[in-house]
């Protein structure tokens, strides 16, 4: 591996094809999904494919003339907008929505409405009928929206989506806040929707047994996030090889921004959702910011938050490496700044042999960059190549942004130079796809220095 | 600080009278409410509607699970005492002393605890030294001796014993807010088996909490599954035989979940009193299972946990609350406009079962109970069967063969009911009278804006009998088509066949098929098929055929059909007329259809001549299509035999499927 890099001054537009297929793009990014506050959705069948090579049949929703996708279309609507969600139905039974936690009336805007357990529902006729879902979106937040029609059946088989409703205010580039308040602001924003998978279901409903399957013995084998298992979960937006689950849950920060984090719990099992590397903040459940009057007042921080099914948890993350111990770009062990990992080489001199290099002092702090730690050597040794084994995410080098030589078919995923955290489920055994390691509800925060640009 | 004390030392009698008497004298005082004299015994239950009887013997009938329920020491007779779960609720105040008197008919012993409130004196742990044994072994109480490493807590507290009681357990000075009251003895078995109850405690001045207003209505929702192939098998009695059976909760598949004893559609609405006024939710969990139960579309405050009341700051609006095993939680829900506000476990175990909808389901009713009387019978026909309210809010779910089953409910106006029809063995749905609309599933609708009266009618079969397909039915290829059928109580699996040469010779669809119906995955062919039947059979509980049917006429598997032109219908000819419209449907084919082949004919069939031929390589035809025919040339004279034919030919120019229009006429 080539000590390739990217540098700010050096635009060199060199795109790097790899297995993870990152397509470049520059600044803040948001959660994928579609505007309203109409819109026209119907149901469909189709497949989804999970980390094992497995394919399974799922109902699903889509945008009325495109594709049956999983999750849902994430519904992006803002504070005090009267949504309206028209609903037709191609399934072979009735359907219906429902959204955890906000009032929803249904009307039926063509044909004939039928009464439901949780609500008015579309009839099995292929598109003749259209329900028009309507709720006031008065509070800003994350919300799940799913079929209120046999939820084990239809939730189970795919029938479920965000939504996300923007505060007052919000503006993509200038405003970008989760709730009314500054401490809801962020830089990055990133959707966590979890949820598991029983597959014999999918195999009953696909031969059209839909009607005698015992959800009292559920037992799921594959876990989701974004619709999609580990490794799928770091492949990009819209990848054409995962037509129905158009949504990626792969992070990329700079060391000190901020993401916001919408942790949703679409179905049946609670899932602790640990975000390692970092504590996040938790500023609001359930739509409901969490303040005493003054600001986030009632955050807590965690790096473990279980995530109930119907939850929605909205937390701040970031990651600075404070407290690390040890300058994690490098500046003590190796003057180029950026580092160029040839420590030492002809400009890294210690003279009063103090322990930091002279020229360190004089490299200034990064404005993320705790001053602790600035120029304090990497504490060990590293053993050299032939006494260690490498993982797929190490770039060769233990410093931020740089790269290191490593044995030939070594490391790889790793072209940045980046750290790389496991944002997973920490039930572990969701760490699988129907029983093969590693996969499920699992995906990565890379974090990557700032000469470098962000790709999402 | 009052201390009450409440005792069973009387006989029933006698003590109703006192206690009537003691009430009235201190009705400006609180009082000690529910049956503070328990006795445990052996019952049953019946699912969803939480119906419960005493076993015949120690069995328990048919379609019934065994329970160990509480029932109340002072009833008369005393198989009227049997308290549902869910329905064992004692209500005091705080610095009340509680007092329960424990008697037991089982033949293992059983106690009783509260987890929060403190049991004063604690004669416990009870226990036991031979783990193969727990109930028969030699037991001790209190702290463990020294040296001992070998024995097993089986109580908490001091025991109740087999056959035995009244044991006094008291609780003095209780603490306000929500409680659990269960067996403490062995209580992964005992709880699950229906040991359990609750205790609500009030603050001074008949608050939740201090500082916390009284609320306009109160309603306690207490959760609690059952997994009836434990409960079925648990046997007091072989629990202490001398090579003693003890059944474990360790494997556990609950299949029926319980809101206050009850899951839907066997449960009613609640009531919550008018719009606007204040409704304090009482949650609890009885059950060994995490549930989430999720008040739709409304938010609640949750102003305690455990018995704890949060600080202000911290009583978070919530839509739902995770409610673990044995965890109690306190919410506030202003009241919305009058309605039913769905409350349902959000970890979806919404099911009896295979039978869905139901579990832990249920509605809040706001501003009822309505003006309009909904009546159901269900002894229309010569069968019988259960009709069930399965739309938002339930409230029904009625045999009338059964004395006082719920056959009614009253609903506020404009509420719309879809009413299922459940067939017992040996019965089958044949349809309704008084519904506004059946539903193509055989449903019944009707819209509650006066009284209204439905009947059922359940049609019993004495044979197996093929419903449908029987005849003349036009069934697209490759489609779902819901084969079904009536048979006798002793016909419980079933085998379903096609022909598609009239019943000469049969292809198997599925074998080991139970209940009365079926999805049969319509097979894709080549060529309409309209010789085609079906056979069901039936067999009993040995294997052995009791039955079996055949459809009475033959029906049709239609790969193409023409729908247009009309049968009948009359068109111009010649340049400048109306382009007749010819329209197909296409179903899926076995083969690739690569042409569609129009043509015509004026006499009767006889010759055809050509309209177009389409090409479908795109696929654009695949499901059917319309072609605009102007018909050339005029014809001399009326054609009244005239017709349209669609061929579907594969690549090879191989006819796959073809149809022909009605007879219509072609005029000059």
């Amino acid at each position: 591996m080539n000590n390739l890099m990217r540098r700010k001054s050096l635009l060199t537009g060199v795109v790097l094809l790899l297995v993870l297929s990152i397509p470049p793009v520059t600044g803040a990014y948001d959660i994928p999904g579609i505007t309203g506050p109409v819109f026209n959705l119907t149901t469909g069948t189709g497949h989804v494919t999970t980390g094992d090579g497995n394919s399974v049949y799922m109902w699903m929703y889509g945008v009325q003339g495109g594709i049956a996708q999983y999750p849902g279309p994430t519904l992006i609507v803002n504070q005090g907008d009267i949504v309206d969600i028209n609903l037709t139905n191609t399934l072979p039974v009735p359907t219906s929505l429902v959204v955890d936690g906000i009032t929803v009336t249904a009307v039926a805007v063509a044909g004939a409405i039928l009464p439901g357990v949780l609500t008015g529902e579309v009839p099995a006729d292929n598109g003749t009928t259209t329900v028009r879902y309507r709720f006031l979106a008065s509070q800003p937040g994350t919300y799940v929206y799913h079929s209120g029609t046999n939820p084990p059946l239809q939730v189970e088989m795919g029938l479920l989506g965000v939504i996300i409703v923007r505060p007052a205010g919000f503006d993509p580039v200038t405003s970008r806040f989760a709730y009314n308040d500054i401490e809801s602001g962020y830089v990055h924003e990133k959707l966590f929707l979890l949820t598991d998978m029983d597959i014999r279901v999918h195999d009953a409903v696909q031969k059209g047994n839909y009607t005698n399957i015992d959800f009292t013995d559920y037992h799921d084998v594959y876990w989701f996030i974004n619709g999609r298992t580990l490794p799928d979960t770091l492949s990009t937006t819209g990848a054409p090889w995962l037509k129905n689950q158009p949504y990626d849950a792969f992070v990329t920060m700079n060391p000190g921004q901020t993401i916001l984090y919408r942790m949703v719990n679409a179905s049946r099992d609670p899932h602790p959702m640990h975000t390692h590397g970092n504590h996040h903040r938790i500023i609001a459940r359930q739509g409901r910011f969490l303040s005493a009057g003054a600001g986030a007042d009632l955050s807590s921080s965690a790096f473990t938050t279980v995530v109930y099914p119907g939850d929605t948890v909205e937390a701040i993350m970031t990651w600075t490496g404070v407290g690390i111990g040890w300058d994690i770009v490098g500046h003590g062990d190796d003057v180029d700044n950026p580092p160029l990992g040839d420590f030492p080489g002809p400009g890294d001199i210690d003279n009063n042999n103090d322990g930091i290099l002279d020229t360190c002092a004089a490299q200034p702090l990064e404005p993320w960059e705790d001053p602790a730690d600035h120029c304090k050597l990497f504490p060990v040794k590293l053993p050299g190549a032939q006494d260690l084994t490498f993982g797929q995410f190490y770039g060769g080098s233990p410093f931020l942004g740089a790269l290191g030589a490593l044995p030939p078919g070594e490391g790889g995923f790793n072209p940045w130079g980046g750290f790389f955290f496991m944002q997973h489920s920490h039930n572990e055994k969701e760490l699988t796809n129907n029983n093969i390691f590693p996969g499920g509800m699992a995906t990565f925060l890379v974090v990557i220095s700032p000469s470098t640009l962000i790709v999402q | 600080m009052k201390k009450k004390t409440l005792t069973m030392a009387y006989t029933a009698r006698v003590f109703v009278a006192v206690f009537l008497v003691v009430a009235v004298a201190w009705q400006a005082e609180a009082v000690i409410t529910g049956p503070t004299g328990i006795t445990i015994k052996q019952a049953c239950i019946s699912m969803p509607d939480g119906a419960v009887s005493t076993p015949v013997g120690t069995a328990c009938p048919a379609d019934t699970i065994k329970m160990w329920l509480p029932a109340d020491s002072t009833a008369v007779p005393p198989a009227t005492g049997l308290l549902a779960p869910g329905s064992f609720v004692i209500t005091a105040d705080e610095g009340d002393s509680l007092t329960i008197n424990l008697s037991n008919e089982l033949a293992i012993p059983v106690s009783v605890v509260i987890p929060g409130q403190v049991l004063t004196p604690n004669n416990g742990p009870v226990w036991f030294t031979d783990i193969a044994a727990p109930y028969t072994s030699t037991t001790f109480s209190g702290i463990r001796p020294p040296g001992n490493v070998t024995s097993r807590v089986r109580s908490f507290v001091h025991e109740t014993p087999a056959a035995g009681g009244p044991v006094t357990y008291t609780w003095p000075n209780l603490r306000p807010g929500t409680y659990l009251i269960l067996s403490g003895t062995h209580p992964s078995l005992q709880v699950q088996m229906g040991i359990y109850g609750v205790l609500i405690v009030r603050a001074a001045g008949g608050v939740p909490y201090a500082g916390i207003p009284a609320p306009n209505q109160e309603v306690t929702l207490l959760f609690s599954e059952i997994d009836p192939a434990i409960h079925n098998s648990a046997d007091d009695t072989a629990m202490v035989a001398a090579t003693p059976t003890i059944p474990s909760t360790n494997v556990f598949y609950p299949k029926y979940f319980l809101i206050n004893g009850k899951a839907f559609p066997g449960n009613n609405p609640i009531p919550i009193g008018a719009a606007a006024s204040t409704t304090l939710l009482r949650f609890a969990n009885a059950g060994l299972d995490t549930y989430v139960p999720l008040l739709q579309e409304q938010s609640m405050q949750v102003i305690a946990e455990d018995a704890y009341l949060k600080p202000a700051n911290l009583m978070f609006n919530r839509y739902s609350v995770d409610l673990h095993a044995g965890k109690t939680f306190d919410a506030l829900l202003t009241n919305p406009a009058a309605g039913y506000i769905p409350l349902y476990d959000r970890r979806l175990y919404l099911s009896n079962a295979a039978q869905a909808p139901g579990g832990m389901l249920t509605y809040l009713e706001v501003g009822g109970p309505g003006p309009n009387t909904l009546t159901v019978t269900t002894n229309g026909g010569s069968g019988t069967g259960k009709v069930a309210a399965e739309s938002l809010p339930g409230g029904i779910y009625c045999d009338s063969a059964v004395v006082g089953s719920d056959c009614t409910q009253l609903y506020l106006t404009d509420t719309q009911v879809k009413l299922v029809g459940h067939p017992n063995p040996g019965s089958l749905l044949d349809g309704w009278n008084g519904c506004d609309a059946v539903t193509a599933a055989n449903d019944c609708i009707v819209t509650m804006n006066e009284a209204k009266n439905v009947i059922a009618n359940f049609k019993a079969f004495n044979a197996v009998r093929l419903v449908t397909p029987n005849g003349g039915e036009s069934i697209a290829s490759g489609s779902f088509y819901t084969v079904t059928w009536g048979a006798p109580v002793n016909a419980v699996k079933f085998r379903l066949r096609y022909s598609l040469d009239g019943g000469t010779t049969w292809i198997i669809i599925k074998k080991d098929i139970t209940g009365n119906s079926f999805n049969w995955a319509v097979p894709t062919v080549r060529g309409n098929k309209t010789n085609v039947k079906v056979q069901v059979t039936g067999y009993n509980a040995s294997g052995v055929a009791v039955g079996t049917d055949v459809s009475n006429a033959t029906f049709s598997i239609d790969v193409v059909t023409v729908t247009s032109p009309a049968a009948g219908s009359s068109w111009s000819s010649g340049v400048g007329q109306a382009f007749v419209p010819v329209t197909w449907v296409a179903n899926p084919a076995a083969g690739v259809v690569k042409a569609i082949v129009i043509d015509y004919s004026k006499n009767n069939g006889t010759t055809w001549l050509p309209i177009t031929t389409l090409d479908n390589t795109s696929g654009l035809y695949n499901t059917g299509g319309t072609y605009n025919w102007q018909i050339q040339p005029t014809v001399p004279s009326n054609k009244p035999n005239s017709f349209v034919r669609v061929t579907l030919k594969d690549a090879g120019g191989n006819v796959i499927a073809r149809d022909r229009s009605g007879k219509f006429t072609i005029t000059p």
